[in-house]
């Protein structure tokens, strides 16, 4: 960090500050407190339709960790939003709105579903045939955030519009390589279903529990991607570099650094993370890839991220209350016959009570200041 | 400033949350329509209604009050001609009494998991609920349960999820669910699981795919335009060509047609999306355009706009699949909801409640349940607020009467929806 010292004199009050502040873990207590009254305002829902809200909660609960298979079951949903969010969590700090996270699931699966069906992963050593396929996802993502980072930095086409367009361009084109029948180009033509035939085993990441959806090994894979962008961002030159760019692009060009550049790598890494995510699901979850489970998977990456306040460490924890939600819902509904919609209000209320923190603060009476942090989580928009 | 940034930034994500489910749901709705691929339904359709004695109990007493041991039924159904209808719709209580007293086993729990979507959203979902809650209330069911899935990541885990309620019997809905529920109903050989639009080239014992003769349904349509025509043109607005089903709806609409009237000009178009109700819209007004004064519309919501502009021009329309009046009419407040003739529906609703009968029964029968005009399952809806003249309802109702008893053949290919002896997979 001694190139923070060396900047100080640019912008002498705040920009040390806020270098620190963006390293530091982010204060759990709002989030805390969010998630507390997002389940409060939602009993109050449940009671609203007449459902007995506790009965609800309490089949909720146990959907979501009541047995071995259902705490394994709620981890293995939340797995792929770490890596949905992390891509947006990476651009944040370079100061990029990364929408594109679904796109680049997308073309990151199937980028490795690809691979995955090569006819000499076969006979390649699984050892080197799960690298392989996960790096291929990597690719895949990374091509993906790569194109609008140099839109962005070659001619200034705004990042969020052009993810938006390339999620679209991503989901069509990802449909049509699964789908079509005339040419063939990876459907399987033996399934009803569109989707591509089942990658090599040696290519699969291997099961820890048996659960639905099977807990596999990449949850560690996302962790340890989670912990890389962590120490990247903390201790590399290039993270450095990276929220510099985020917190004032004038600054860093008057430092030396090509803004340009960081922009282009920052998109491209974001899109690596969807990437790497979607080729965990693929190798671990399905064997193969089929476009629409990962529907919604990228854009609630963004709520997951803004939960954590981009943090890629929070991420995790973040992550894992989503997943879970979202996998003990059925049985709330199976149970207390409570719309799996009541979960996605509570999910939206939670990130809106986090956002809109001075609501929490004042109901809480939590001390501190909330601009801070809102600044941290709105650089985005902020700094150009 | 700072403040409204924010707010601006979560409104954005809100909207774009709300936006991909919203226009997901949309996609999902068409693929499922685009790959309903059933190439082989020729096989007999499995008949497991009950003997036909009607006791027609005149309100239905719950039945299972004490446990009711089921009722022996005699295994006679087989060659069993369709039921005396008076109605070409059957509706779910009449056939509840063609039941008589057979109750659920106490304990007895059947579940429904969901394509993605609800169980009112006037799809497969809807019906098959419905179908569901007629079995629960016909049969006195003591534990029923469903899903809505949300996501195409979560069928396996909301099979898993309803099978720990221990149910006798699981619906399932959609065919990109088939290959859970497959893996299921082979991982649990004492559940029954009821496919609706799944398709396996062979069906464990316990799994049931229910599909439809679309050929059948088409052909009451194209008989029903016929006869409504005055111009001697009719059109259909279809779906994709390379799905099997639409073909035969194309190819049933043309024989109906030609039934009624031999020298009538059927123009057709299949389209590369079934998610385009622009496209099927401005496909209608060509067609009416030139000279056609009935529209059929067998393409999902594709269709639906296709037969929405008729309505709309004055021109008969015709829906498929359900009861169009409800849906792509709003239930008659849509204009022009006078000028929906009727719909080629198929009867999910009615499929289910056998199969949840036949479950109770423990005469369950694994394979396909081809849902064909013999067995109701194919039919025609209401009139609703249309003006639809004696003469025009007989000429319907023969049709749909001369393909239950099998006086007429459609002639089209159950596998590929071509005509049998020009080309098609069954020849």
């Amino acid at each position: 960090m001694s190139m923070g010292t060396d900047q100080r004199d640019l912008e002498p009050s705040g920009f040390r500050l806020k270098v620190q502040e963006a390293f530091q873990l982010q204060p759990v207590l709002v989030p805390l407190y969010a998630i507390l009254l997002s389940f409060i305002v939602g009993g109050i829902l449940i009671a609203l339709i007449g459902v007995n809200p506790f009965e609800a909660y309490w089949a909720l609960l146990r959907g979501m960790f009541g047995s071995k298979d259902n705490i394994a079951a709620s981890v293995a949903r939340s797995v792929p939003f770490m890596g949905s969010a992390l891509a947006l969590a990476f651009a944040f700090r370079a100061g990029l709105f990364n929408i594109g996270a679904e796109g680049q699931l997308l073309v990151g699966g199937v980028t490795a579903a690809w691979v995955g069906t090569w006819a000499w992963m076969t006979d390649t050593p699984a050892i080197i045939a799960i690298p392989i396929i996960l790096l291929a996802g990597a690719f895949g993502g990374f091509m993906w955030g790569w194109v609008p980072g140099i839109l962005r930095a070659k001619t200034g086409a705004h990042e969020v519009i052009s993810t938006i367009m390339l999620n679209s361009i991503a989901l069509f084109l990802v449909r049509w390589i699964v789908n079509s029948r005339d040419p063939v180009i990876l459907r399987d033509l033996e399934a009803s279903v569109p989707r591509t035939e089942a990658i090599s085993d040696t290519a699969e990441l291997p099961t820890i529990i048996d659960s639905q959806p099977p807990l596999h090994w990449g949850l560690f894979v996302m962790l340890g991607v989670c912990f890389l962008i962590a120490f990247v961002l903390k201790r590399t030159t290039f993270g450095f570099e990276t929220i510099t760019v985020g917190t004032n692009p004038h600054a860093a060009r008057y430092a030396g650094m090509s803004v340009d550049r960081i922009i282009i790598l920052a998109m491209a890494i974001s899109g690596a993370c969807a990437g790497i995510a979607a080729a965990s699901e693929v190798s671990g979850t399905n064997q193969l890839f089929q476009p629409g489970t990962f529907a919604l998977i990228g854009f609630d990456g963004i709520a997951v991220a803004l939960l954590a306040r981009a943090n890629p460490i929070g991420i995790i924890p973040s992550a894992l209350l989503w997943g879970s939600l979202l996998s003990g819902a059925p049985l709330m509904q199976q149970e207390a016959d409570v719309s799996i919609d009541v979960v996605r209000i509570i999910q939206s209320m939670v990130l809106l009570f986090v956002a809109a923190d001075a609501i929490v603060r004042y109901i809480f009476r939590v001390r501190g200041e909330a601009e801070a942090h809102i600044k941290a989580s709105t650089t985005g928009w902020a700094g150009q | 400033m700072k403040k409204f940034r924010l707010f601006f930034a979560l409104l954005l994500a809100f909207a774009l949350v709300a936006a991909a489910c919203g226009s997901d749901d949309d996609d999902d709705g068409g693929d499922v329509a685009a790959e309903e691929e059933a190439p082989a339904e020729e096989e007999a359709p499995a008949e497991e209604e009950a003997p036909a004695e009607e006791e027609a109990p005149a309100e239905e007493e719950a039945p299972a009050e004490e446990e009711e041991e089921m009722v022996e039924e005699e295994e006679a159904a087989e060659e069993e001609a369709p039921a005396e209808v008076a109605s070409a719709l059957v509706s779910l209580e009449d056939e509840c009494a063609t039941y008589g007293d057979l109750a659920a086993p106490e304990g007895f729990t059947a579940n429904l998991v969901t394509d993605i979507g609800k169980v009112d959203d006037g799809t497969f979902n809807q019906f098959a609920f419905e179908g569901l809650e007629a079995a629960v209330e016909c049969f006195g069911i003591d534990n029923t349960s469903f899903i809505e899935t949300v996501s195409e990541a979560d069928y396996a885990a909301n099979i898993a999820t309803s099978l720990t309620s221990d149910p006798n019997v699981v619906v399932t809905v959609g065919f990109l669910i088939t290959s859970d529920t497959e893996a299921a109903a082979i991982a649990n050989p004492d559940v029954d699981f009821v496919g609706v639009d799944q398709f396996l080239p062979e069906y464990p014992d316990n799994m049931a795919g229910v599909l439809f003769n679309e050929d059948e349904s088409g052909y009451i349509a194209g008989a029903l335009a016929a006869s409504l025509s005055q111009s001697g043109v009719v059109g259909v607005v279809a779906g994709r060509e390379d799905v099997p089903p639409v073909v035969k709806f194309v190819n049933g609409y043309t024989v109906g047609a030609e039934s009624v009237n031999p020298d009538i000009r059927v123009l057709s178009i299949y389209n590369e999306s079934f998610n385009d109700p622009a496209k099927g819209a401005s496909d209608a007004n060509q067609f009416i355009g030139e000279g056609a004064d009935v529209i059929f519309g067998a393409g999902g919501p594709t269709g639906s706009g296709g037969v929405k502009a008729a309505a709309e021009a004055g021109v008969w329309g015709i829906g498929v699949d359900q009861d169009e009046y409800f849906t792509t009419f709003s239930g008659g407040t849509a204009p022009g909801s006078e000028f929906l003739a009727s719909s080629a529906v198929k009867r999910v609703d009615l499929a289910v409640l056998r199969l949840i009968a036949a479950s109770i029964e423990d005469s369950f029968p694994g394979g396909i349940l081809a849902g064909t005009a013999a067995n109701d399952l194919i039919t025609y809806a209401d009139f609703h607020d249309a003006d639809i003249s004696a003469d025009v309802a007989a000429v319907v109702e023969a049709a749909r009467v001369g393909l239950a008893d099998g006086s007429i053949t459609t002639g089209v290919c159950g596998i590929d929806g071509l005509f049998v002896g020009e080309g098609s997979a069954c020849d």
